[in-house]
């Protein structure tokens, strides 16, 4: 590609044409891409990072404070979704357009448009050759046009010449493959597009209704399975799971597995974690100077009421702690949104005597700040309670970028399978001189070539036992 | 001056036409993922919702009108937003009287969790329950404590994440009250 300068005279879509159709340039853009694209994967991306901390106090911590507000500034902590990122995809897909248009539109021309009488020279000039006599004074090409033709090729007979070619395919497999890499930088500059993109996590508990994000659908989970092999590894998880629709209808059930994303209105929901907490614990209530049990309560850790009732004995909780703990200053805490360590606070009122207030552990029942209390608790079973993990994905770029593979399949045959053949032909005293061209495979060609002057004049070319069945 | 054969002035022309409108896109457009942060923008309408207390009173934001309103997203265990708690208490307290209201959201935990804590920190501001986590969705909330700050005209005037003290919440409220 010659260099054109901005010489003066040049106007403005001019010089943009310029600039896009460099070769200079596109390698210029190809090299920052690929420096962004590494800086992206070596530093932890925003929504990746595994810390609560929000992005402008964590890159600080993680990079110091110099590198950290720097990489927030410029955007390199969402290298794929910056604008920077993103304009230089634009401006590479403009590269490959104008780059390709600048080659493709004189190359169009020449093939489509053949010239079938250049210059006797240039058809002398040519790799392959072979020279027949004329088959008649008038039409001196009949029986090489009638050779040519039956092997596919488009003959053109035009002021006294001969022109034949064929594999036009072969020279366009490049653009083809050009146009499947601008249909996967759509494909991919589609995330920028609100709502063509998305991904997210969810927890859905069992027999839970979660708003499925960037949707206006839900999923209910039906229930979590988990299984596992004799020897403690995980043999499937399993999410039964249906789909509620704005208007509260079940518009679909599916079993979400490993590979069998649940898929509903182009968003797909993959399986993707759990966790079990204690669910429902039921919890006999004794009385301690008897031993005798006064009744039995089942309190849902998840969502307990504020009141139970056990026999003649009323129970209001006072204080709950899904995750019980202490604080800095001894005070009780939750650690976790889990039910992983519940405690609760009792008021309890007995049928007869004074009101009076204990701590309840569901999981350790014997833990007990006052042994002298009346009553007694003892947890006699908890059903488990799992939550699913999905992650809610919804790419409408990646079937644009399915195509785009699918057509650089086909370039990429083209390029490499389909070679453009070409003869040129012209009569010098009742001599018909021709000579062959080809873009690849000249050893193929030059067999050809072989073989059709023999079939038009046997004894001058022999063909040897090697080209038998050589024909493609 | 010869110019380009049209094809390359028009490819040229659609080019340029493309690269001002993603510019402009860019530019122009305060809440893509092409540009920087996340979240309801500032300076835009603060999305309305429903949410209901513990006790079963709704609270509506598009009702708060004319209010000045501090949305406070929080969760019982989380340590930042025990942190900025009494923070919140005092200046609902102070300036209530000048239409200032707390509006705390809690993500998700069971009734009896929240009254816990409510009562743990004395807190006298509604606190509404986001059961589903719609709402947080809907203002795109990842960390806690995340307060957003809508004026009385339901415009969000500033967004806050992490604890907040005093001062700072003090100069927030200049803004919207």
């Amino acid at each position: 590609m010659d260099e054109q300068g901005a010489k003066p005279g040049k106007d403005l879509l001019d010089r943009t044409w310029d600039f896009f159709s460099s070769v200079r340039v596109a390698t210029v853009l190809l090299f920052l891409i690929a420096v962004a694209s590494i800086g992206g994967t070596l530093i932890e991306q925003e929504g990746m990072y595994s810390s609560s901390l929000p992005p402008e106090e964590f890159y600080p911590q993680r990079y110091g404070p110099v590198l950290g507000v720097l990489l927030l500034r410029t955007g390199m902590t969402h290298a794929y979704t910056s604008w920077w990122y993103l304009t230089l995809l634009f401006m590479i897909g403009a590269s490959l357009v104008i780059c390709s248009i600048e080659r493709f539109v004189p190359l169009w021309r020449a093939v489509q448009q053949p010239n079938p009488a250049p210059d006797t020279g240039f058809v002398r000039r040519l790799k392959q050759q072979f020279a027949v006599p004329a088959a008649s004074a008038e039409s001196p090409y009949a029986k090489l046009a009638e050779v040519l033709r039956a092997r596919r090729y488009l003959v053109i007979e035009q002021d006294g010449r001969l022109y034949a070619d064929k594999g036009r395919w072969g020279r366009w497999g490049p653009y083809i493959t050009h146009i499947g890499l601008i249909l996967i930088l759509i494909g991919a500059g589609m995330r920028a597009v609100p709502g063509a993109y998305m991904e997210q996590f969810i927890w859905v508990k069992d027999g839970e209704i979660v708003k499925v994000p960037g949707t206006d659908f839900y999923v209910e989970s039906l229930g979590f399975e988990a299984e596992f092999y004799e020897t403690g590894q995980p043999k499937s998880y399993r999410t039964h799971a249906r789909v509620i629709d704005a208007d509260g209808n079940v518009v679909k059930t599916h079993t979400i597995s490993l590979n069998e994303p649940l898929s509903y209105s182009r968003v797909e929901l993959y399986q993707s974690s759990y966790y079990t907490d204690p669910g429902k614990a039921q919890v006999a209530v004794i009385d301690r100077a008897t031993g005798a049990e006064v009744g039995q309560i089942t309190i849902n850790l998840s969502q307990p009421e504020r009141e139970y009732t056990a026999g003649e004995y009323r129970m209001a909780v006072l204080g709950y702690y899904p995750d019980f703990g202490l604080d800095a200053d001894g005070k009780p805490t939750t650690r976790s949104s889990r039910v992983t360590n519940p405690g609760m606070v009792l008021e309890v009122t007995p049928p007869d005597g004074e009101p009076f207030t204990t701590w309840f552990f569901p999981l350790y029942p014997s833990m007990e700040f006052d042994p002298s209390n009346p009553v007694k608790f003892s947890t006699l079973s908890i059903d488990p309670v799992s939550t699913s993990g999905l992650k809610v994905k919804k790419d409408l770029g990646i079937p644009v970028i399915y195509l785009g593979l699918v057509v650089i399949t086909f370039g990429a045959f083209a390029t490499f399978y389909i070679a453009h053949r070409r003869y040129w032909a012209f009569t010098e005293d009742g001599v018909v001189i021709v000579g062959g061209w080809t873009n690849r495979n000249q050893g193929s060609f030059e067999r050809e070539t072989r073989q059709i002057a023999h079939l038009l004049d046997p004894e001058r070319y022999a063909v040897g036992d090697e080209m038998e069945g050589e024909e493609r | 001056m010869r110019r380009y054969p049209t094809y390359k002035r028009v490819t040229s022309a659609i080019t340029l036409v493309l690269a001002v409108i993603w510019f402009g896109y860019v530019l122009l457009w305060p809440n893509t993922n092409a540009t920087a942060g996340s979240g309801v923008p500032v300076g835009g309408q603060a999305p309305d919702f429903e949410l209901t207390t513990v006790d079963g009173v709704t609270y509506r934001l598009s009702d708060l009108k004319g209010q000045a309103v501090m949305l406070n997203f929080f969760a019982t265990w989380c340590s930042y937003c025990k942190t900025e708690m009494p923070v919140l208490e005092q200046a609902y307290q102070a300036y209530r009287d000048q239409g200032f209201l707390v509006l705390a959201i809690d993500l998700d935990e069971s009734d009896l969790a929240i009254t816990t804590f409510q009562k743990e920190y004395g807190l006298t501001f509604p606190i509404v329950v986001d059961r589903g986590s719609n709402v947080s969705q809907l203002y795109q909330i990842v960390p806690l404590p995340t307060s957003y700050f809508v004026d009385r005209d339901g415009i969000v005037r500033a967004k806050w994440t992490g604890a907040i003290d005093a001062g700072q919440l003090e100069s927030i409220l200049n803004l919207i009250l």
